[in-house]
């Protein structure tokens, strides 16, 4: 065996490993090799790895893939459905220049923890599988979030299922928008919000268009990729290892031009924290490694109007790719708290009420 | 009434006033040990009170001077005090009885300057009495500050000044919202974290004035229905995720009726009929708590049954809220006094790290 099939063994077991398969029965005694200079082809085979798990994620996971048509906009849909009338539906949207497999790992942790529940993603306009488009505006995102969301609902006879929408950056600022205005049509009983506050991201706008600058134009390799990713933004191999491979095109260029929501970044935080506030169900914001929050948050948190969860360590802005788990617990808990307080003072904390009367919905 | 025993009844000035006036050179004496053996007092803490010196006296005014100061105790300081407050808080009740007159003060939140303003505004301690009702440390920029002030104030008088436990004095929360690397900037080390949080457990959680107002940080439990129930629980532990000691921490009143879940993720919301009924078979007159942010500082609930006094003024540097302290006087008159930020030199600005990327 040469150097190089050694090598490559090597690498394909370390990614079985990683994804926490079986490991090959060969048992060669592999010399280390140098990680940072690996010659093309090897890339090429640890991409066709990474691609192969990538679609059986995809399509083993989800029941459900299917686009939505709305005035020409062709958006993406993966679904996996909840175990009954009653059980709970997750919504996640995703931020900027990502998509919606930035949840492939949070969903498989829901899933792995609570059977039961719904999980519902879609990719924004100009992202993942949806058209692309040049107008980013957070109006038309709301729009597109509304029509999704009715189209959805209705195709699949989900008017009883309580929905839970979770929004990431961008997409919680979607989100917040969208459900500051009552949504009578749908069956929204809780908004989550993951790492995003409007002052932190109004005072970063003015960096964004170095950051967007400064990072690659096109990649070698989907590995080489996820290898830049796992350096800058994210710190979860194995959840890069089904976020990145939808970031990109065939050609290994960035399918999300980011530059061109520029002209909409304006208007996509501004009112955020208000927006959010004002929504009259149960609200629950999950931030990584410091409490940043601005002042309507602060009010609002020592007021005692929503829960507030901070992870800090070992995580980045992608909170949901980095601490799956953590992420996926604090979720299922949130539910179990506001869909059935009854159910849950009962069940979970294991008491009934001596006194005082009824406990509200 | 109720009367612990082992609750000291009068104050270590009374005491060590009627104690200098029958041996003046014993006194003097123990002015100098004290200086040259700091440890005096740590080292023998469990006769504090029947045997505290002048030297100690001394030690904690000196202590007091420097905090007036805004300047922090060193870490061997902060060490002794700590041992000197166990001793004294220990001894405390689950609900720690409190005679009128007394001010009743809500969140200071690591806000030192405005805590000196609180101080002038309703009077110096010990010739007024206090009530605080937790929440000393995290978000303002002064914890290790306003934290080793009260508890100073406490060793020092310990019947003049009560101190509750906040939600805030916990391991966890301080980690998140502030305490916790303060303390890692100010000491360079988690040393002083640790005392201060190991101390917290040791804070009694309710307080009743004259069997009238019951005072506490958060709200009511639906475990908890009777006053002598608190008097049951184990307090000297972190404060816990859930059951009746985190709920008293954790309550806040609500517009509607009966028990809620918290959208806070902790503790319950309670309508005003839990609040009639709770004060009815505790023959009370209020539930005082803090707690909440309120824009005048202060807020009544539930037809006057539950007050919510908050006594951080522009909260966090930014909410541009008043404050307020509530006087209660010999007739249980009570009265609130709204104060607004101190003027201060170098008032802190808001600085935040802004991320690389957030799209």
């Amino acid at each position: 065996m040469s150097d190089i099939q050694k090598a490559l063994l090597k690498r394909i077991k370390q990614q079985e490993q990683a994804m926490g398969l079986s490991s090959l029965s060969e048992e060669a005694d592999f010399e280390e090799i140098d990680e940072e200079d690996t010659p093309a082809h090897e890339d090429a085979i640890e991409d066709s790895f990474i691609i192969k798990k990538f679609t059986e994620f995809k399509t083993n996971f989800f029941d459900v893939i299917e686009s939505y048509d709305h005035e020409s906009l062709i958006s993406q849909t993966y679904f996996k459905r909840p175990s009954s009338k009653e059980s709970q539906i997750f919504v996640l949207i995703h931020g900027a220049g990502s998509s919606s497999m930035t949840f492939a790992k949070l969903a498989t942790e829901l899933h792995k923890l609570d059977k039961s529940v719904g999980i519902f993603i879609y990719d924004l306009r100009g992202h993942g599988y949806s058209s692309p488009s040049n107008d980013f505006s957070i109006d038309s995102l709301v729009d597109d979030l509304h029509s999704v969301l009715t189209e959805f609902v209705n195709k699949h006879n989900l008017q009883s299922n309580s929905l839970y929408i979770v929004g990431h950056s961008l997409g919680g600022a979607v989100m917040a928008k969208f459900l500051s205005q009552e949504r009578k049509d749908l069956n929204v009983r809780g908004e989550v919000i993951l790492d995003i506050v409007e002052e932190t991201a109004v005072k970063s706008l003015i960096a964004m268009p170095h950051f967007i600058e400064k990072r690659p134009k096109v990649f070698q390799s989907i590995s080489k990729a996820i290898e830049w990713h796992m350096n800058y933004l994210l710190f979860s191999r194995e959840s890069a290892n089904l976020s990145i491979p939808d970031l990109l095109n065939p050609d290994l260029t960035w399918k999300t031009d980011l530059a061109l929501t520029q002209p909409a970044w304006e208007g996509w935080f501004v009112g955020l924290s208000k927006n959010f506030l004002s929504f009259k169900g149960p609200k629950l914001l999950i931030l990584s490694a410091h409490e940043t929050l601005d002042k309507n948050l602060i009010i609002g948190q020592m007021q005692g109007k929503y829960q507030l969860v901070v992870f800090q360590n070992n995580t980045g802005h992608f909170i949901h790719e980095d601490l799956p788990t953590h992420v996926a617990h604090s979720l299922l808990d949130f539910v179990k708290r506001n869909e059935n307080p009854d159910k849950f003072m009962k069940d979970e904390l294991g008491i009934v009420p001596k006194w005082g009367g009824k406990i509200n919905k | 009434m109720d009367l612990d025993t082992d609750v000291p009844m009068e104050d270590v000035e009374e005491q060590q006033l009627s104690k200098s006036k029958l041996s003046d050179s014993k006194s003097t004496s123990n002015t100098t040990s004290s200086t040259t053996n700091n440890n005096a007092s740590g080292s023998n803490p469990s006769n504090l009170h029947d045997d505290l010196s002048l030297g100690t006296i001394n030690q904690l005014d000196e202590w007091i001077d420097k905090l007036s100061k805004c300047e922090p105790l060193s870490e061997a300081d902060v060490k002794r005090l700590c041992d000197m407050a166990i001793e004294v808080l220990q001894f405390e009740e689950n609900v720690q009885p409190v005679h009128v007159p007394v001010t009743i003060c809500g969140d200071v939140h690591g806000q030192f300057h405005d805590l000196i303003e609180l101080f002038k505004i309703g009077g110096p301690c010990p010739d007024t009495n206090y009530l605080f009702m937790g929440d000393y440390v995290d978000r303002g920029y002064y914890s290790v500050e306003t934290v080793s002030y009260l508890v100073c104030m406490k060793v020092r008088y310990p019947n003049r000044i009560t101190i509750l436990r906040g939600n805030h004095e916990s391991r966890q929360i301080t980690q998140v919202y502030g305490f916790y690397d303060e303390c890692l900037r100010k000491y360079g080390s988690a040393t002083v974290w640790k005392l201060f949080t190991d101390l917290f457990d040791y804070f009694p959680i309710t307080a009743l004035v004259d069997n009238k107002v019951f005072c506490l940080h958060g709200g009511l439990s639906p475990m908890i229905e009777t006053i002598d129930q608190v008097r049951e629980l184990n307090r000297i532990q972190e404060v816990p995720h859930e059951g009746p000691m985190c709920d008293l921490l954790w309550s806040d009143p609500d517009d509607r009726g009966g028990w809620g879940i918290s959208p806070r993720g902790a503790g319950f919301t309670f309508g005003q009929d839990i609040s009639e009924q709770f004060n009815h078979t505790n023959d009370l007159s209020l539930i005082a708590r803090a707690h909440q942010l309120v824009m005048e500082g202060f807020s009544w609930s539930h037809q006057e049954s539950v007050v919510t006094i908050f006594s951080a003024p522009n909260y966090c540097y930014r909410c541009g809220n008043q404050a307020a302290i509530m006087e209660v006087d010999e007739q249980h008159n009570r009265q609130f006094l709204q104060y607004d930020p101190s003027v201060r030199p170098g008032e802190p600005t808001v600085t935040r790290k802004t991320p690389d990327y957030f799209l």
